[in-house]
């Protein structure tokens, strides 16, 4: 077998310098000529009679120079064919190493495909980023456990103002999406990015998918929490109202507090607008026109809050009051009510109860509303608004301190009552958030509270004391999976 | 003159590496060498040497290079590379080897 190196070469001269191997064959033959004729002419010939003599002993230099290339050529020719025939037959022998070197080569070029596709893209191209790509740099929270956790967004805020050696800082949080149009529908990465984003990273998108028609993703930006994946909720954790009045002036005051604390939502206890009407508590007559007054006020300062509303309260059908909750958006519209359906026995003399439930959603954010008794002994309203997309359920309550009973100084004491038990039940048996609220009142056996959607406890409100309870809630850990896989609902 | 004998099939290749195992020599010089060690049985003709010289080139036995002839004229010399060599060795015993027995085998009664 020819040696490599010297096959490379000839391959080369044969193929790209053609002429000059040509022209070096013609020198050759040329000098053999010289050399055969200075030797007769040695013996005596005159200088063309032994150059004559000379060529007719060559035999003809055309056919010698022809049987010369056709040596190289043929030689070339010969073993290229020799090879190739014995790799196909060797291929044909042996089926399943064929199969497994194309699979092989299919899998290297692939797989060196994508990785270069990857590279060029994060790395050999810069971002388009501001300036100086080079100065790009990522802010991680890293858990002692190693692991790197998500910002909230008031942490994330909080660095942004406060950094001094950032110029800029820009959030993001991915999710899978939806798209849809005539053609079809398809799933896409969406990033939900903070409101400078763009500005900092100078980026635009065109999605292509083979379903679709090339959809050019406008950035919608987040001006504020509502799109970001973690969610503050505020729980209104004050004294019962002593006059309806005192329960509007109430209700402003804590929907300002939780737009000072950024949150998304504020929920109010059972009926706290006018006041609860049972237990002993002296309401005034219900009052249509009262109770239209004090939604307005509320639903004033949510807008200049920002932030949502859900009121406990009262509204009155065929001149009888309904337990319910009225849901006010940020911008201060009335979302709607969710009325109470199932009302406690002793409830029935006071109210009426309401017929239909549903959810509401503000932002990110998809909720349900069950009041009092309806999530304590009523576990299918918290499963009937899980299956349909909520990821946290409210609960408004109204409970208070009954003589000679327990009267808890932490979480889920044994000698407590059931109540806040059944709080981590609605959120473990349907994988969603659960937000209790109750007024703030000594001893009362329960208080206002979030329980994760695993079943343990996000945080509680202290007992008895007044305050807003404020807690920022990981949307993409309410799946609502143990809630969507019941078969009985 | 003694006879020419025709060459046997794949002999050329084997007698132009012989000839080149002792030093560099061009195309004469090689035609004229094989004619010397075969004691004259067998001449080689242009039309057959270059074919083969150049052959062997390609497979990577030879090398080739101009230089200066004994009266001072140009001519392209060859000379045997690493391969050359290792080749004229097995060509070599492979020969021997086939020669020996068919003395043996013409030899028997």
């Amino acid at each position: 077998v020819t040696p490599l190196v010297a096959r490379v070469r000839s391959f080369w001269s044969n193929l790209v310098r053609r002429r000059e191997v040509e022209q070096a064959l013609d020198d050759e033959l040329a000098a053999y000529i010289d050399l055969v004729a200075a030797e007769y002419e040695r013996a005596g010939m005159s200088p063309a009679q032994a150059r004559r003599q000379a060529l007719v002993d060559a035999g003809g230099i055309e056919q010698v120079k022809e049987a010369a290339r056709e040596a190289r050529v043929g030689h070339a020719l010969a073993t290229t064919e020799r090879e190739l025939r014995y790799a196909l037959r060797s291929l044909r022998r042996s089926p399943t190493f064929l199969v497994i070197a194309i699979a092989t080569l299919a899998l290297g070029i692939g797989g060196a495909t994508a990785v270069f596709t990857v590279i060029n893209a994060s790395l050999l191209r810069p971002l388009p980023a501001a300036n100086d790509p080079a100065s790009l740099v990522t802010v991680e929270r890293v858990q002692p456990t190693g692991v790197v956790a998500e910002f909230s967004y008031p942490d994330y805020r909080d660095l942004r103002e406060r950094s001094t050696s950032l110029e800029g800082l820009a959030a993001f949080n991915g999710t899978s999406m939806k798209l849809e149009d005539a053609a079809g529908t398809d799933r896409a990465w969406v990033s939900y990015v903070s409101d400078n984003f763009v500005g900092v990273a100078g980026v635009q998108a065109t999605f292509h998918s083979p379903h679709l028609s090339p959809i050019v993703l406008t950035p919608i930006v987040a001006s504020d929490i509502s799109t970001m994946a973690t969610v503050r909720i505020a729980l209104a954790n004050f004294r019962h109202p002593a006059t309806p009045e005192e329960s509007v002036l109430l209700a402003e005051h804590a929907v300002t507090r939780a737009g000072a604390e950024d949150a998304s939502v504020v929920c109010f206890p059972e009926c706290y607008v006018p006041g609860y009407r049972g237990l002993g508590k002296a309401v005034p007559a219900p009052s249509a026109a009262f109770l239209e007054a004090a939604w307005s006020t509320v639903a004033a300062a949510a807008a200049r809050a920002n932030v949502a509303v859900i009121l406990g309260t009262e509204r009155i059908v065929d001149g009888k009051p309904m337990a319910t909750a009225l849901v006010i958006d940020r911008d201060g519209t009335r979302a709607g009510f969710q009325d109470k359906v199932q009302l406690d026995p002793s409830e029935d003399s006071v109210y009426v109860p309401g017929t239909d439930r549903r959810v509401f959603t503000t932002g990110p954010l998809t909720f349900g509303v069950v009041i009092c008794h309806e999530g304590w002994r009523y576990p299918e309203t918290v499963r009937w608004a899980v299956r349909r997309g909520a990821q946290v359920v409210f609960h408004p309550h109204f409970h208070e301190a009954e003589p000679g009973r327990h009267r808890p100084t932490s979480y889920g004491e044994p000698a407590n009552t059931f109540h806040e038990k059944a709080v981590l039940c609605r959120a473990a048996e349907n994988t969603c958030y659960f937000a209790t609220v109750n007024c703030a009142s000594p001893g009362s056996p329960t208080t206002s509270a979030v329980a994760n959607p695993d079943g343990t406890l996000l945080g509680y409100q202290p007992y008895g004391e007044e305050g807003l309870l404020i807690a920022d809630i990981d949307l993409a850990a309410a799946t609502g999976l143990l809630a969507t896989r019941c078969k009985y609902a | 003159m003694p006879r020419e004998t025709p060459l046997l099939q794949g002999t050329l290749d084997l007698l132009i590496l012989k000839a080149l195992s002792l030093q560099p020599l061009h195309g004469l010089g090689v035609s004229r060498r094989v004619e010397q060690i075969t004691r004259g049985a067998y001449v080689v003709r242009p039309g057959s040497l270059f074919p083969a010289l150049h052959r062997l080139e390609e497979q990577g036995w030879l090398r080739s290079s101009w230089g200066e002839s004994d009266n001072n004229r140009r001519a392209k010399y060859y000379e045997l590379t690493k391969a050359g060599r290792r080749q004229l060795a097995a060509e070599t015993e492979e020969w021997t080897r086939v020669a020996g027995a068919m003395r043996a085998a013409l030899e028997s009664t």
